[in-house]
């Protein structure tokens, strides 16, 4: 897509790579926020946890630095074509990679409420899931810093091993309540921290969509965006 | 992918222009364009300096025959006429194919005989009456008339840049033409009046064809509906403006509208 | 592509010190040159204004005295004059014989020595008897008694009556003036006769009107042929070897010695095709040819300075090519032209040498009724008077002069005129 060309104009040039930097920033920082959120989980890790609560700000300011940026560039430089279609995607990004953060905020704030729930089989699973939601959002950032609708499209496609997580742990988590009332309040939480990782592969897939169009302006076909997760009805 | 449309495609076109090369002596200026001019449209001609778009713009009505080392081939119809045919009377085709110019150029005379100088040579009013109609006509749709009703005699050069190019515009209307060539018509004008042009330009739409020749890409954005861009004498990609905009197909068309020509 | 080594350099460079020694006495000698400059343009003004003012000084110190006239009062009794002419006889209106054939001359002879002494008929003009004849065939009743006639002295009391003389006409101004008999006048003769031999006589108006049908002759041939061919070459012509040629060779005519168009005049429009000699209708044909190649190159430059703009503007609505030259080109050339024409004309006004040729350098005392008729023009009327002995041409010569200059400068302010009535700004 991009021609390695650049701008006449080279400060758009420097305002466009800060900008990505900046995306790339916070996605790294909601990456780590969701690593450590789910080995705070794993280890009943309170302190990590509180971390990851407090951590949550920095990617609020970033979100807010952005999108002024992005209203600057956009009234300063008149960006056109694949510049506009970054511009707005970039937006856009932002705005999720935030939510993802909350998301991995979520989880954080749920760990003190529960016990130590490392003998739960479910957790596990949980780590596995969120390690490749995880990777949606590692990769999916490369691919629009990289400007690559190929690697878009796959980040796509594994929205679906998350979704098949989410309804396996599901299915256990249900069983599991089902076995011993007493669970219930903990599996609670463990399902709303399920739920939460399965937003996050969503939001991962929405971001690639985002890169997709921007790359290469076309909106992504519909048989390869990521099935929107179903709740199996329980029973 | 996005509705393309085809340069030729256009299902009803005022102006069709087949494999047209323009040379100037043994250069070659346009290089086998095929083009349609929508009747209901705006189309601009966007493109670098020395791309052709002008010149193209020019071969339309035939302007360029008063270069005489200018050549054209190719045809070029006007609903279906050609106009470079003996048949074509090239007064009566640039009545009929009006031209509005880069810098504002009233004739030194009054803003009334400006506009009255078109109706009176072609013989299109009887009289004084009629001929007061025409020029009041034309005066309202340029968007010039409350600002200079009470001084028609006033010389057209007294007015500011601004008011000239609607001046013009007014002259090119009161011929009544099909179809309206603007070569590059608010470079010499500020913003305020540029605005006041392009206004002018989207409520002249669907009454004439407009064909605009600009520099200023936001410009070919804001008031056309068909964008072509020139590149060396070739038209490298024509479309709906909204992709040329948003999604050009060329990578010389996203280069040169991005910024990244040259 | 600047290198980072090259910016480095441009930062590191010491700062310009504006108020260094060198740089101060740079900015001083910029400013004298300027001065210097100004100073030289300012008198090289000053000079040619002093030239203009010298010639126009010295012409009008010379030539004033030639509009004015001394006249000498002659009281004649024609009781006793030697004379007779029956009054009656003229009144009938059949005296002309009786008139032609009166001794006027003599008359005039007898009543000046009566008046002045002997040899007092010296005083007057020798063409004086002809007025007092004039007068009588006027009126006839002047037969009758006795009439005081008022009339032109000789030149040589002119000259004495107006500044220094020869002593003998000294003498002869203090007697005439002692007895109140001296007066001068506007030399209406001289603005409205024809050439004479004598200089008291002599008058401007024939070659004047000369001069003036000879220019008629000239603009109306130079004027369309000049405009009509540079309208052709800028508007209609291609731009090829033919036209370069046709252009080089109207540059080489205007630059013609004007000798040589005298002398094809001579061979082609007298000996060829037998036009009469002498004529403002020769002359002026002469002057077009010479006259219209600095129209076309002015009229050329005039239309090339109207703006493309406005020949596109006429186009872009459909005008035809001779719409756009009749109804925009031309008007907004014309100021120029008008000009470039008026400059021409000034120039043939003055010129003299191919009207030598020509034979405009024949005495004709009678001012010319047409364009055929035999004529002189004023350059070749001063030219003329200013080969003449009579010290009494002297005077009539700067007086030409100022009545020439005259007639320039009103073509000039002519043009003037015209350029801001019709110069318009786009």
């Amino acid at each position: 897509m991009n021609t390695g060309m650049d701008h006449t104009v080279k400060a758009f040039d420097d305002d466009l790579s800060e900008l990505r930097g900046m995306i790339s920033e916070m996605g790294g920082r909601s990456e780590l926020a969701l690593d450590q959120a789910m080995r705070a989980l794993a280890n009943h890790d309170l302190e990590l946890a509180e971390k990851v609560v407090v951590s949550d700000k920095v990617i609020d300011e970033l979100e807010a630095e952005v999108e002024k940026r992005i209203v600057q560039v956009m009234a300063l430089r008149a960006p056109m074509a694949d510049d506009l279609r970054e511009m707005v995607a970039a937006m856009k990004i932002a705005g999720v990679v935030e939510r993802i953060g909350d998301y991995a905020k979520n989880i954080a704030k749920r760990i003190p409420l529960m016990t130590d729930s490392r003998s739960i089989e479910a957790v596990s699973l949980l780590v596995s899931m969120a390690d490749i939601a995880k990777e949606m959002v590692h990769d999916v950032l490369d691919a629009f810093a990289a400007r690559d609708a190929d690697v878009a499209v796959r980040v796509c496609e594994r929205d679906q091993a998350v979704d098949d997580f989410y309804n396996s742990i599901f299915r256990t988590l249900v069983t599991f309540m089902m076995e011993n009332p007493r669970n219930i309040g903990e599996s609670a939480h463990l399902l709303f921290v399920a739920k939460n990782i399965e937003r996050i592969g969503d939001h991962a897939t929405n971001v690639a969509e985002m890169v997709y169009y921007a790359v290469t302006g076309d909106r992504l076909p519909d048989r390869e965006r990521g099935e929107n997760p179903t709740d199996e009805p329980v029973g | 992918m996005p509705d393309s449309i085809s340069p030729t495609g256009t299902p009803n076109p005022k102006m069709t222009a087949r494999n047209v090369s323009v040379y100037y002596g043994d250069k070659k200026a346009i290089d086998n364009v095929s083009i349609d001019v929508d009747r209901d449209n705006v189309t601009a001609f966007i493109g670098p300096s020395g791309c052709g778009k002008s010149t193209f713009l020019r071969t339309l009505n035939r302007m360029n025959d008063t270069i005489p080392s200018a050549r054209v081939e190719g045809d070029i119809k006007l609903d279906g006429e050609d106009i470079y045919s003996s048949a074509m009377d090239v007064v009566q085709l640039r009545a009929r194919v009006g031209m509005v110019f880069q810098k504002p150029n009233p004739f030194p005379k009054s803003i009334y005989d400006n506009v009255a100088y078109g109706p009176k040579i072609h013989g299109l009013a009887e009289g004084k009456v009629e001929l007061d109609t025409i020029v009041e006509r034309s005066l309202k749709r340029a968007g010039l008339w409350e600002e200079v009703k009470d001084r028609l005699t006033d010389s057209g050069t007294a007015l500011s840049g601004g008011q000239q190019q609607r001046l013009c515009i007014a002259r090119a209307i009161a011929v009544d033409p099909e179809v309206i060539l603007m070569d590059e018509p608010c470079s010499a004008l500020d913003p305020i009046a540029t605005a006041k042009i392009e206004e002018l330009i989207h409520e002249l739409r669907g009454r004439y064809a407009i064909v605009i020749v600009t520099h200023n890409m936001q410009q070919a954005a804001r008031v056309s509906q068909r964008t072509a861009f020139f590149h060396l004498g070739n038209l490298v990609e024509y479309g709906q403006t909204t992709d040329i905009f948003t999604n050009p197909r060329e990578t010389r068309t996203k280069d040169y509208i991005t910024g990244r020509y040259g | 592509m600047n290198s980072p080594d090259a910016l480095d350099a441009a930062v590191d460079r010491t700062p310009t010190d504006w108020n260094a020694p060198d740089m101060q006495a740079r900015i001083r000698r910029r400013y004298a040159s300027e001065r210097r400059f100004k100073y030289v343009g300012l008198s090289a003004v000053a000079a040619s204004a002093a030239f203009l003012a010298f010639l126009l000084i010295v012409m009008i110190g010379n030539g004033i005295g030639g509009f004015t006239q001394t006249r000498i009062a002659l009281p004649v009794d024609f009781e006793t004059a030697p004379i007779s002419v029956d009054p009656d006889l003229l009144r009938s209106g059949s005296g002309e014989a009786a008139l032609a054939n009166a001794d006027f001359q003599g008359l005039v002879e007898y009543a000046a020595t009566a008046a002045y002494g002997p040899g007092a008929n010296q005083y007057f003009s020798d063409g004086a008897w002809v007025l007092v004849r004039r007068q009588i065939a006027a009126n006839p009743d002047l037969l009758l008694g006795k009439t005081v006639f008022d009339l032109p002295a000789a030149s040589d009391i002119d000259i004495a009556n107006k500044s220094e003389g020869s002593a003998e006409a000294e003498r002869a101004v203090k007697l005439l003036d002692s007895r109140h008999a001296l007066s001068k006048s506007l030399n209406v003769a001289f603005l409205t006769g024809g050439d004479a031999t004598d200089p008291a006589l002599a008058g401007i108006w024939g070659a004047l009107k000369g001069s003036l049908l000879t220019m008629l002759v000239t603009l109306v041939l130079a004027f369309p042929v000049g405009v009509l061919a540079s309208l052709y070459l800028e508007e209609y012509a291609a731009r090829n070897r033919l036209t370069d040629i046709i252009e080089v060779s109207i540059n080489n005519l205007a630059a013609v010695p004007s000798i040589i168009f005298g002398l094809l005049a001579l061979a082609v429009f007298i000996n060829l095709f037998g036009m009469p000699t002498s004529s403002p209708l020769v002359g002026g044909v002469t002057l077009a040819l010479m006259t219209m190649p600095v129209i076309v190159i002015a009229g050329r430059n005039a239309i090339k300075s109207v703006p493309p703009s406005i020949r596109d503007a006429a186009l872009g609505v459909g005008a035809s090519r001779v719409q756009v030259v009749f109804h925009h080109v031309l008007p907004l050339a014309l100021p120029g032209i008008l000009t470039g024409t008026i400059i021409g004309m000034a120039r043939a006004l003055g010129e003299t040498a191919p009207l030598l040729l020509i034979g405009m350098r024949a005495f004709i005392a009678d001012p010319p009724g047409g364009i055929t008729d035999p004529s002189t023009v004023l350059p070749m009327q001063i030219f003329l008077w200013s080969d003449e002995v009579d010290k009494g041409f002297v005077e009539k010569t700067s007086a030409a002069i100022i009545v020439l200059l005259v007639v320039l400068l009103s073509m000039n302010a002519f043009a003037v005129y015209l350029r801001n009535r019709f110069e318009k700004r786009w």
